[in-house]
């Protein structure tokens, strides 16, 4: 798969994680666990197309 | 008791979190510490004895669902779910995140239970990110390329973990090398040159190191080592073809550096995981820095090590790069510029003939160490104060009027503003920068609550941003009204 594909299926992919946890936080609230997990999993998915698994702690995204 | 680390960064880092983790066992030696890294960096953990158990993060096995084409959200979230279980099993005691990302800040959160002590970032109830040390908050206002920072970050590690690092921590246990590698080294004292980094712009080019190499051999009866990955490989035949040049590049994994690097006199390379190791293996090591880099905060801890600086990999001047590196292994000077390092934790390195920029780091160690506020005569700097000071009297009469009840809706998006006429001046100034850094993360660190415990915290800290411009306002206020009659010498 190329680059380009992947940030397209990922991208596409966030959007769907995003409308989805907000539909959960929206009903349930952030202290659900589900919520918290859809929010781990949507950050891992940012990561991605940033490349930023690959920075250091002292890299400058918070 | 359960011990939990993160450490979601690059092998670089987790090297650096290695003594952190020695302390934590030799403060807690019946502790049951485990260590959750990414499956990606997961050879930078063997060797670490400190731990009992070490989980990997398998981010590509998570996120399968989600890159096939169909964006399987529900089969992503069970890969996650099913590696939760895994660390869920165990209540942790205490969670160390010295990760410092989004990620790992969810993560802590899910991890954690409601008797956990936490260290590091984490989440809210309501989401937001949670700051919950005051080391972790350092960290987020101060530490990064763009920023002030000194102080290295095995000691930021060590603080935010409770620890108090000593020279023992630093250690490594000898291991041996197979012996297809072993024979290959050197009978006589050799140096290691590591080749490569994670990046182009944190090391000399290969051409570069191959001139380096050749002025060292030429003064020095020593051998010389290569380190490097299988892709500097396909560049260090263009070097290699001397004598006394030994070529191990794409022949060693992570561990077995180790036992090279230990038994030479010295490294030298650019910001790299061999540069780490070295502080594991305590090998005087010269690291040739570039701007693309914080050498303060992941330069070389083994004694007599050195940093030589440069713009840039095209700057770097091999004939110096050389000399440096003989009088390291004779323990001499040079008599040009150059960094040592000189002390054991914190603050490591000496600029000799090297300046920088020193306000903001003062500006720094004021904020959060107790040191006396620097002075300044940059007009610009002291009118980027008076207007922290405006900006900060004004936060503390909107929260004063919302607290009356009156105008909440005016007095709350004034507040807004606020905010961003702080970041602002931020921006203009460098040297405030690390004050409007300082604010910015402490108003994050104000969570959920009582309308009223808020209101009271976010005055408070208003407050303190307007005391601290004001120290520069009332300052030029006196100097320019001191009356310098009979001041004077008299005739």
């Amino acid at each position: 798969m190329s680059r380009e594909e992947l940030e397209t299926h990922l991208s596409e992919s966030l959007e769907k994680l995003e409308a989805a946890t907000e539909r959960m936080a929206k009903t349930q609230g952030y202290v659900v666990a589900e919520t918290k997990k859809m929010r781990m999993l949507i950050e891992l998915v940012k990561e991605q197309l940033r490349n930023e698994h690959t920075l250091s702690s002292a890299s400058p995204v918070r | 008791m359960n011990i939990l680390c993160l450490q979601l960064a690059r092998f670089g880092d987790v090297y650096q979190t290695w003594p952190v983790l020695n302390a934590l066992r030799r403060t807690h030696p019946t502790a049951n510490i485990h260590l959750v890294v990414r499956e990606r960096f997961s050879g930078a953990t063997v060797g670490l004895s400190a731990v009992n158990k070490i989980v990997t993060l398998p981010t590509e096995f998570i996120l399968r669902p989600l890159i096939s084409g169909h964006a399987r959200v529900e089969s992503s979230l069970q890969n996650l779910n099913a590696w939760l279980k895994e660390l869920q099993g165990t209540r942790y005691d205490q969670i160390i995140n010295l990760s410092f990302s989004p990620v790992s800040s969810y993560l802590t959160d899910i991890l954690a239970g409601p008797e956990t002590e936490i260290r590091g970032y984490s989440r809210f109830s309501d989401g937001f990110l949670n700051i919950v040390d005051d080391a972790s908050s350092y960290f987020y206002a101060q530490v990064g390329i763009d920023r002030s920072n000194r102080i290295h970050l095995t000691d930021l590690f060590g603080l935010v973990a409770g620890v108090e690092l000593c020279d023992g921590d630093f250690a490594t246990e000898a291991s041996l090398l197979p012996d297809a590698l072993a024979t290959q080294l050197p009978k006589c004292e050799y140096v290691v040159v590591h080749l490569g980094a994670s990046d182009k712009n944190k090391t000399c080019s290969i051409e570069k190191w191959g001139e380096v190499i050749e002025r060292v051999l030429e003064v020095w009866a020593g051998a010389v080592v290569l380190i490097g990955s299988a892709e500097d490989n396909r560049g260090s035949a263009r070097i290699s073809n001397r004598a006394r040049v030994i070529d191990l590049t794409g022949q060693t994994n992570l561990a077995e550096l180790f036992s090279v690097i230990r038994g030479a006199a010295a490294l030298i390379g650019g910001d790299s995981v061999a540069l780490h190791i070295g502080s594991l293996t305590k090998t005087a090591t010269l690291n040739v820095s570039f701007a693309a880099v914080r050498f303060w905060e992941t330069g070389p801890r083994a004694k007599g090590s050195r940093v030589l600086w440069f713009d840039d990999p095209s700057a770097a001047d091999a004939a110096r790069i050389a000399r440096e590196l003989i009088a390291m292994l004779q323990k001499t000077r040079t008599g040009h510029p150059i960094i040592l390092k000189e002390e054991d934790f914190g603050v490591l390195y000496s600029l000799v003939g090297y300046e920088e920029e020193d306000f903001a780091w003062s500006l720094t160690r004021a904020l959060y160490m107790s040191s006396a506020f620097p002075t300044t005569t940059s007009s610009s700097t002291i009118l980027a104060f008076q207007r922290l000071t405006e900006l900060g009297q004004l936060g503390v009469e909107q929260i004063r009027s919302i607290e009356k009840g009156k105008d909440n809706k005016l007095a709350t998006s004034i507040l807004d503003q606020i905010d961003d006429l702080v970041e602002q001046v931020g921006k203009l100034s460098e040297d405030v920068a690390p004050a409007v850094r300082w604010f910015r993360a402490e108003k994050t660190r104000i969570g959920p609550g009582e309308i009223e415990g808020i209101l009271q915290s976010t005055e408070r800290l208003f407050s303190k941003l307007r005391d601290i411009g004001q120290l520069y306002s009332i300052n030029q206020k006196l100097n320019d009204n001191l009356n310098r009659e009979n001041l004077t010498w008299k005739s």
